[in-house]
């Protein structure tokens, strides 16, 4: 297959032998007669997992815009990752996903004191 | 020989789509839910029509000659099995404490033990309904002798106290509020009804805790309507629960095989109708939550509150759609038990309390003796 370096960016992806990850890769290209195009596949799959990922928790993947440039995308990258956000306590939120509060005795302390006495 | 009963604390999750538990036992914390199904069973019966007793869980209490099965089993052997929906009094019912010892019995292997026990009740009921706290204590406190699925087990329950459903899930995720005017807030996506706590502290701001009959049970009944519709084929609830589950898990779990008149319903199609009740019943659960939560006329919801919770089995169908709502939603890693995981703290702590008090009460009184 000729490469069309002005659509697409190229990656040499290495897979190690034995893993889940390629036995599975494997299994899939069987079943979909894709054998001879793992690349394809390889694309195919990540597309789709990136694209589950934002259903599932939309606002991870706070995606550039189609038409951003690639510093847009970098600064857009750099943005998302949780080290940047000072904001917030590292505990907090990770994915969208909240983690068990580190209050969470003192909580409980305060919830005692007031639900005991209902 | 008398050996002190062992005490843990557990945290009881009375759902009308699932039934869920939390205890401390031996420093892990351990969680487990089951479907809020229940049905009388004759196990001899079933055994020698070679019925599979696999994830099968019956239990029997000491004197009752009735048996019940509970959970999964309980929705394939029965046509209409119980599950107390609508009925306000099934959280103060034999059901509860059979959901409770089942759920105790399956997370530890414990002969005979102690549960401490922090209960939930939605936030409107327990505001209208004062008398049901003390009911749900009379219902589920004493020592139960029964068997679960053949062996003998001897539970004690203590209720310490009964809590607005959403007060365990700021426990467990909350933040701790240096200020008195910063609201936290959960929302309980539930098997039958999506329920809204607010909190100050610990503290509930009652205006703000409504509650709604719109939940996962809701998309399933709507899934069921619109195969009957569509291909004149009424789906068992099983086979509902089955689609829904398969719609929720991204294609992880397989959908049932379903036919009408001999003729296989595809699996795309039944994606679609599981698709477009998710779709429909997330917009009605989403513009609920609006209209409770609306502060002011362009829109915001729950914008002061922080954080705002997730949690229920309904995250895995709704979340996304609350998301566009409400943009700094969040959820825990596991949203199902939540709830359950707060109450279990609760317990521990006032199971410390009570202990420490026991032990204050033991001192004064050998004090007291040594100075007669």
């Amino acid at each position: 297959m000729s490469e069309d370096m002005e659509q697409y960016q190229y990656f040499t992806v290495g897979l190690l032998k034995n893993s889940f990850a390629l036995e599975a890769l494997k299994a899939d290209a069987l079943k979909y007669h894709m054998i001879e195009q793992p690349d394809k596949l390889i694309a195919l799959r990540l597309t789709e997992y990136y694209e589950l990922l934002a259903r599932v928790t939309p606002t991870h993947l706070e995606m550039p815009h189609p038409t951003a440039s690639s510093a847009d995308v970098e600064v857009s990258f750099r943005e998302s990752l949780p080290v940047e956000r000072e904001a917030q306590p590292a505990y907090r939120v990770v994915n969208e996903i909240i983690a068990a509060s580190p209050d969470a005795d003192q909580n409980a302390d305060e919830a005692a004191d007031y639900w005991a006495k209902l | 020989m008398n050996t002190p009963l062992k005490w843990y604390a557990y945290g009881h999750d009375f759902g009308n789509a699932e039934i869920g538990g939390v205890m401390a036992y031996k420093d892990q914390v351990l969680s487990h839910s089951i479907p809020t199904a229940f049905a009388k069973v004759d196990t001899s019966a079933m055994k020698s029509l070679g019925v599979e007793m696999e994830n099968a869980y019956v239990i029997r209490m000491y004197g009752e000659e009735t048996a019940y099965a509970v959970g999964e089993l309980a929705l394939q052997q029965a046509i209409e099995s119980y599950n107390g929906r609508g009925d306000m009094q099934r959280y103060a019912s034999h059901f509860s404490l059979r959901g409770l010892l089942t759920v105790a019995s399956l997370l530890i292997p414990d002969a005979v033990f102690g549960l401490y026990v922090v209960a939930g009740l939605p936030a409107e009921t327990y505001i209208k309904n004062v008398t049901l706290r003390n009911e749900i204590k009379a219902a589920l406190d004493g020592t139960h002798l029964f068997t679960f699925n053949g062996l003998m087990r001897c539970v004690t329950v203590e209720v310490a106290v009964v809590v607005m459903e959403g007060a365990g899930a700021l426990i467990a995720y909350g933040e701790r509020k240096s200020g008195k005017t910063m609201e936290s807030a959960v929302v309980d996506l539930g098997g039958r009804t999506t329920d809204l706590y607010v909190a100050r502290g610990q503290v509930p701001v009652t205006d703000f805790c409504k509650g709604k009959p719109l939940g996962v049970e809701t998309a399933t009944q709507l899934l069921i309507d619109l195969c009957e519709r569509k291909y004149d084929r009424t789906l068992s609830l099983l086979e509902a629960r089955e689609v829904m589950y398969s719609y929720a898990s991204n294609g992880q779990r397989a959908l049932p095989d379903i036919s009408v008149y001999g003729h296989p319903i595809s699996g795309e199609n039944l994606a679609r109708l599981a698709s477009e009740a998710v779709a429909q019943i997330g917009s009605e659960i989403v513009s609920f939550v609006s209209s409770a939560w609306r502060q002011n006329d362009r829109g915001a919801v729950a914008a002061s509150f922080k954080p705002v919770l997730c949690i229920g089995g309904g995250v895995y169908y709704f979340y996304a759609a609350m998301k566009k709502r409400i943009p700094h939603l969040s959820r825990p890693e596991d949203p199902i038990h939540a709830n359950a995981v707060g109450y279990c703290t609760l317990a521990s702590r006032l199971l410390q309390r009570k202990l420490a008090t026991t032990v204050a009460a033991d001192d004064a009184s050998v004090n007291g003796l040594s100075k007669v």
